[in-house]
């Protein structure tokens, strides 16, 4: 699985992805998590299969959501305490349920 | 609905969609998007600018092991001043080229249209109206600098919007049939050009006639009194509460009112003040980007360095522990950890100097500037450095990093009260738990 986080300067979402890789489980199977900033969004998502926004650009979600959803890929924004706390792996099982929810959905 | 309801409702209804309104509008959008691509420059430009400009003054003599280092650099730098500003010259010195060149590029690209095209156009139109070559085929450097920055930006615009009207317009140059389509589509480039830059060499003409200045000139003008106003202690400071209102309520504020209309003015004041520095002039602006990254949102948004300081020896168990995970973080200015943690999203306890800190950080930064016991930024320097750093490298004032120190301390003092209050709070709930 592919989680891709966006924040304003893909910054503070970076540190999230540190304390993800670390909440790790073997039974997730192999996860990939790159952080970027707002204007690569475009460009990249179509290369992953989860999408989470930091809370803080949730005013972008309505516009990335129409991309993604035109993708097929779900988004959804993080959690503002799990984000401040820097949570990684409640973040990581909100990415992995956001997943498992749209593939049941979609199949 | 009690009051403080209302207003999450209020916040929730009418500033998310004015963020999202500017942050997502195509024209801002583009010049945002193309300045970014001059973030090198600027700080190559700062770079080349530092080796030039030793910082110690004419006066100082050789009496120590370093200062001999310094003095010899400085007899150095002196005596190889033009050789060394070269570099500066071609980067920085004609930024307002890659301006023109990089807003057009990122319009066209919003407009699926052929970026680079666009950027030629755009480039060559600049040229024209800025910088008109003379008989010996001389082109002057003086308008394609910081100060036509703004010129760039709107030529960067039009063009690209010109090119589009003419594409909906099916204004083309029409090839028999039978011709081969890569000839047909080689020509399709042509028409925008000339149009483009024939309208505005005509423009230029007229204006050069009526008003004897150039184009860029006469835009700099027009635009002085905006660039003043915005360029003073009130607006920096309305500003800089503005962008913590919609931190408030969770969204980045900075991205919506620093990046999204203070940026162009912050760009071309610090090009400015490299340029001034550059002739040994006055510098002739205080708002730039390391203005606002290391004195303003002095550890992040609403100056939250130092209530991260207060929290690692906080009583509260959530805020110790929030504090070591900020701590580091916040020493390089990214502070979502505090702001979401605290959290001070819709706190109405921390609301007061959340909002208003940054703003009492701007007035006294501004007036230590404008009265002269600091210098102004001149050096692009990345924000996320370390603020006494960062306000050290982007000044080359030693007095700079103390100022720092100065708000630091002072941001402490202003968040205590709020700190304890909500701390007691806090030790209230883990109590009872």
């Amino acid at each position: 699985m592919k989680i891709l986080l966006v924040c304003a300067a893909g910054m503070s979402t970076s540190l999230v992805v540190e304390k993800m890789k670390k909440a790790v489980k073997p039974e997730d199977g192999e996860v990939e998590i790159v952080a970027v900033p707002i204007e690569k969004f475009e460009e990249v998502v179509k290369d992953y299969d989860v999408v989470l926004l930091g809370p803080q650009i949730r005013y972008k979600k309505k516009e990335f959501e129409k991309i993604a959803s035109s993708l097929n890929i779900p988004l959804d924004v993080i959690n503002p305490t799990d984000y401040g706390m820097v949570r990684g792996d409640k973040i990581l099982s909100q990415a992995i349920n956001l997943y498992k929810n749209k593939k049941g959905g979609s199949v | 609905m009690n009051i403080s309801q209302k207003f999450m409702k209020f916040c929730e209804e009418r500033l998310i969609p004015i963020g999202g309104a500017i942050a997502n509008q195509r024209h801002l959008k583009s010049i945002r998007d193309g300045m970014i691509y001059t973030i090198p420059v600027t700080i190559f430009g700062g770079l080349v600018l530092i080796v030039a400009n030793p910082p110690i003054s004419n006066d100082v003599q050789a009496t120590n092991f370093f200062l001999s280092l310094m003095v010899k650099w400085r007899d150095w730098a002196t005596a190889n001043k033009l050789a060394i500003q070269l570099p500066f010259r071609m980067t920085m010195g004609i930024m307002a080229l890659f301006v023109a060149i990089n807003v057009a590029y990122s319009l066209a690209k919003s407009y699926k249209m052929d970026c680079l095209s666009s950027s030629i156009v755009s480039a060559a139109t600049f040229l024209i109206i800025a910088a008109p070559m003379n008989k010996d085929g001389l082109i002057p450097g003086n308008y394609i600098d910081a100060k036509g920055i703004f010129t760039a930006m709107i030529v960067g615009l039009l063009t690209v919007e010109i090119t589009r009207f003419l594409k909906e317009k099916n204004i083309t140059i029409r090839m028999p049939e039978g011709v081969p389509p890569a000839v047909t589509s080689s020509f399709d480039a042509l028409i925008p050009l000339a149009v483009n830059v024939m309208l505005f060499y005509l423009l230029s003409l007229l204006v050069q006639k009526y008003s004897g200045m150039i184009i860029p000139q006469a835009i700099m003008k027009v635009l002085g009194p905006a660039i003043n106003v915005i360029d003073s202690g009130p607006f920096i400071a309305f500003a800089a509460i503005l962008s913590q209102l919609f931190w408030f309520v969770g969204i980045h504020g900075a991205a919506i009112v620093r990046a999204g209309i203070l940026a162009p003015f912050m760009d071309s004041n610090i090009a400015a003040n490299a340029e001034a520095m550059l002739h040994g002039q006055p510098l002739p602006h205080i708002l730039t980007f390391p203005f606002w990254a290391f004195y303003i949102v002095l550890g992040g948004s609403g100056a939250t360095l130092g209530l991260t300081l207060l929290y690692l020896r906080s009583r509260s168990n959530q805020l110790r522990t929030l504090g070591r995970i900020a701590l580091l973080p916040g020493i390089f200015n990214i502070n979502e950890p505090i702001i979401f943690g605290t959290p001070m999203v819709l706190n109405p306890i921390m609301l007061i100097p959340f909002v208003f800190v940054q703003a009492i950080n701007t007035l006294i930064a501004f007036y230590a500037t404008k009265l002269g016991f600091i210098r102004a930024a001149f050096v692009n320097v990345p924000w996320t450095t370390p603020a006494p750093i960062g306000a050290f490298l982007s000044t080359l004032d030693w007095k700079a990093p103390m100022l720092v120190f100065i708000l630091l301390a002072l941001d402490m003092v202003l968040y205590y009260p709020f700190f304890k209050i909500y701390e007691k709070h806090l030790l209230e709930q883990e109590g009872s738990e």
